[in-house]
């Protein structure tokens, strides 16, 4: 019964992963770059879920489409005026220059807000639906309901719209997107602003249970390579079930472990994953 | 780059004049020198730099969790010294094949994938390490750390009073490094090693077992990061799992030190360590508490103006400089010869 | 005369494409074989199959009556096996020298002796060059004669060389004509992918015609070139030659 508590909410909890790791698999697919600062926009998209809460009241669910917008533009202009300089570069030069923006972005939130651990006070943070013996913590649901859903229209962009699929054809070939017309520059723009707003949007999403502070984004690093390598690297649904993986993983792995080494269990399977299917469950 | 491959007496000067400067800091300062205690730890993170960078340049897998080896290292020596009392010497051969070995894990399954998956592992091994040490702190110190017993001033127990001996080891280590670096890189290793970076497909199609080749090379560079995190332990007395097997603590410092300095180039990472310690050591004296964030703020804006601006660091653009004047100065004989 | 290498049935598909269909054929030991068709019938891919830069989906590759298509290209190097690319794929960060040097350290552990094997394999093939300079600042027909150096300093018992007369003057192709068959000489089995069908014939002891992906005759330069299919495949059907 423990068990299947601890599965449900890995799935939950999975939802919530599937959309943090979204974003990178999205950017790698179409700019062929591993956003190493993916994590930090969630905490950005956080703090400024936060804020809205403090200051205009706005529950982060809500604020989560506002925060998406916001980090959408921060996204777009990181493109604009840092990666697209390296996007002919060296794989080391792309590696390093989204860990420098990790460092840029963690400790400017840290000079500005300072290190304390925020969170919010919402109606319905401990509430929780009761089904038998089951628990479902209501913010978990909520989590993960949105978190859906967003999923759900990003599939639809990328299926339904042009603007989508221009980026799906530049994800499968570069040159021939180029040689067809698409404007392979606004391909980038318009990936990692998604990717990054994807990121932070999941992360006000999860405000409601959890604590903000300049290094969070640190503690979701882990899982979120996890999850798109599980997933495959550049598959939309692919993070989708790489999410929930991790999330059941996770969960279940602290029935049996203290906390702490529930990370150890999904290294091992990130590793396993290397080994045996290094393309992902549904890699390209 | 230059290859500093001519055989002649210049060299030799070169060479005296080398061992000189490098031999001054211990005549000049005093051995419970603040400013000696700084040149040590310059001459330590140059060795562990160049070890990062015989992977992440020569072998072209950028390494973003080094510090796995060389909190491995520090642990191994120290766990060994505290328990049966090995002296670190032994310790550190001990720690470098442990390290070593541990390689293999993150190099086994992600040399025959694109470079993305090494780095992610490295990542992830050190960050899953770190986690086991600070849970295990029955044997770690946890948080807390783990303090290396003091013996007294003693060679067999790798302590020593004052830095004086801690720079002249230091140096030795450091110079032993660099050739070991330079051995690679004028050998089969490093030759495999440029091709594969040049061309896999190409490399592979004339014999070059590339898979091999890197793992070879993360080997040996995991072996001397390891021992290095023994130098460490010994050094400061004091290990703590934050610190030895962290992302910022170590394995950011040493890229940025080889990226400053210049990748894939021996002398790189000494430049790049003789600048970092020192400002390491001035951004963490001036801005304390609440302003400790400015330090990694400056450390973020650097890595990225580097990146930018001068992607193969500051070796390769003083060349470049001197290239430059060395030319312009040679065009104006010529016109000067003509008029 | 041993049969070096032995192709059997080897298929090769890329998404919708057969880019080798089936085909079958084998290298004696001492031969030059020309490979001919016209451009995409599957002339490179088969030498890629041969290396192992390509897995075969059917059928198998022999190499002195071993198995080689399950190996690694390093390994099949190893065995006696190396190509060069038709688009030169050179060490562009490497000196010249070195760039052979690199091909040499496959039979040579030292670098002194590699380096030794390394200007041996630059004289066979006349390059004069200052060679610490790099490839990027040779032409064309240098930086192919550089590829076939490299390839040279492994001491290959095959050589496969894809379309290294490209672009030559006369004067250059009997030039190249002359060091292959030095090449060949020294004891080195050569398959050739050209265009340039004066060249292959005179070159070649046996020809293999390929067209789409199959093998459509083989033979000797007399035979093939007046056979058919090969005219057809190359200038169209009802073409007559006067």
């Amino acid at each position: 019964m423990e068990l299947l508590q601890a599965m449900i909410n890995g799935i939950l909890i999975g939802g919530v992963y599937a959309l943090i790791g979204v974003g990178l698999t999205l950017v790698f697919g179409v700019m062929d770059i591993v956003n190493f600062a993916q994590a930090e926009f969630m905490m950005l998209g956080m703090y400024i879920a936060f804020f809205l809460f403090q200051v205009a009241g706005i529950d982060p669910i809500l604020s989560s489409l506002i925060v998406f917008g916001v980090v959408f533009l921060i996204g777009a202009l990181v493109q604009k005026g840092l990666i697209q300089r390296v996007m002919n570069a060296p794989m080391v030069s792309q590696i390093f220059l989204t860990v420098g923006l990790t460092m840029v972005l963690v400790s400017t939130t840290q000079l500005l807000f300072g290190a304390t651990f925020r969170s919010v006070t919402t109606s319905y943070q401990m509430l929780a639906l009761h089904f038998g013996h089951l628990q479902f913590s209501v913010p978990y649901l909520i989590a993960f309901g949105v978190s859906i859903t967003i999923y759900f229209l990003l599939w639809l962009f990328l299926e339904r719209t042009d603007l989508g699929r221009s980026m799906r054809a530049t994800a499968q070939n570069r040159s021939a997107a180029i040689l067809v017309g698409i404007n392979d520059k606004k391909m980038y723009v318009l990936a990692l602003g998604l990717g990054t707003g994807l990121a932070a949007s999941a992360g006000a999403v999860i405000l409601p249970y959890a604590y903000v502070f300049p290094t969070v984004g640190h503690q979701y690093a882990l899982i979120m390579f996890t999850t798109v390598v599980l997933g495959g690297f550049g598959s939309v649904p692919g993070a989708l079930l790489g999410g929930i993986i991790v999330g059941i993983i996770q969960s279940v792995s602290s029935v049996y472990l203290p906390t702490q080494l529930q990370n150890l269990v999904v290294f091992i399977a990130f590793i396993i994953t290397l080994v045996y299917k290094p393309a992902g469950l549904l890699g390209r | 780059m230059k290859r500093f491959s001519e055989v002649n007496p210049t060299k030799c000067f070169g060479f005296l004049f080398l061992v000189v400067l490098f031999l001054l800091p211990v005549f000049v300062f005093g051995t419970k020198s603040y400013y000696l205690r700084i040149a040590v730890l310059v001459l330590m993170f140059a060795g562990m730099s160049n070890g990062w960078n015989l992977i992440s340049g020569y072998g072209n897998q950028v390494s973003l969790g080094h510090a796995a080896f060389f909190g491995l290292g520090a642990y191994t020596s120290t766990l060994l010294l505290k328990y049966i009392g090995l002296s670190p010497w032994l310790g550190m051969i001990a720690a470098g094949l442990v390290s070593g070995l541990s390689s293999l894990l993150v190099g086994i399954p992600t040399f025959r994938l694109r470079g993305h998956y090494y780095a992610l592992a490295t990542l992830a091994f050190a960050e899953v390490l770190r986690v086991l040490a600070l849970y295990f702190r029955h044997f770690t110190g946890g948080a807390v750390g783990l303090t290396v017993p003091y013996l007294g001033d003693s060679f067999w127990f790798f302590q020593f009073y004052g830095n004086r001996t801690y720079y002249l080891v230091g140096l030795f280590m450091l110079f032993m490094t660099l050739l070991i670096t330079y051995r690679i890189d004028r050998g089969r290793l490093g030759y495999q090693l440029r091709a594969l970076k040049n061309s896999h497909e190409a490399a592979e199609v004339v014999g070059v077992d590339t898979y091999r080749a890197k793992l070879k090379a993360n080997f040996l560079s995991a072996l001397i990061t390891g021992m290095y995190g023994t130098f460490y332990a010994q050094f400061q007395f004091f290990i703590d799992a934050d610190t030895v097997l962290g992302f910022w603590t170590i394995s950011v410092k040493m890229a940025l030190m080889t990226i400053l300095g210049g990748m894939g180039n021996i002398w790189g990472p000494l430049i790049g360590a003789g600048i970092l310690v020192p400002l390491d050591e001035w951004t963490n004296a001036v801005f304390t508490g609440n302003l400790a964030a400015v330090s990694r703020l400056i450390y973020g804006g650097l890595l990225i103006a580097l990146i930018l601006w001068q992607p193969r660091g500051l070796l390769y653009w003083i060349y470049q400089s001197v290239a430059r004047v060395w030319q312009r100065s040679r065009g104006i004989e010529k016109i000067g010869g003509n008029g | 005369m041993k049969e070096l290498l032995q192709v059997e049935k080897v298929s090769k598909r890329f998404g919708g494409l057969m880019a080798v269909n089936q085909v079958s054929f084998s290298v004696q030991e001492g031969e030059i074989v020309g490979l001919i068709g016209p451009n995409g019938a599957g002339k490179t891919t088969m030498f890629n199959l041969i290396v192992s830069l390509y897995k075969p989906d059917k059928g198998g590759i022999l190499f002195r009556g071993e198995p080689i298509h399950t190996l690694s290209s390093h390994e099949i190097a190893e065995r006696g096996i190396t190509k060069t690319f038709q688009i030169t794929t050179l060490f562009d960060d490497m000196s010249i020298l070195d760039n052979v040097v690199v091909g040499a350290f496959l039979r040579h552990k030292k670098l002194a002796e590699a380096m030794a094997k390394a200007k041996e394999a630059l004289a066979a093939v006349g390059l004069t060059a200052t060679v610490t300079q790099t490839p990027k600042e040779l032409n064309h027909v240098d930086r192919a004669r550089l590829e076939i150096a490299r390839a040279l300093a492994t001491s290959p018992s095959i050589l496969l060389l894809d379309e290294v007369m490209a672009g030559l003057t006369p004067a250059e192709t009997k030039e190249a004509l002359n060091m292959i068959r030095q090449i060949r000489d020294r004891g080195v089995t050569l398959m050739v992918v050209e265009h340039n069908m004066r060249a292959v014939m005179s070159l070649c002891s046996r020809i293999i015609a390929f067209d789409s992906g199959m093998k459509i005759t083989e033979g000797s330069p007399a035979e093939v070139s007046g056979h058919p299919k090969v005219i057809e495949s190359y200038l169209g059907k009802g073409y007559e030659i006067a």
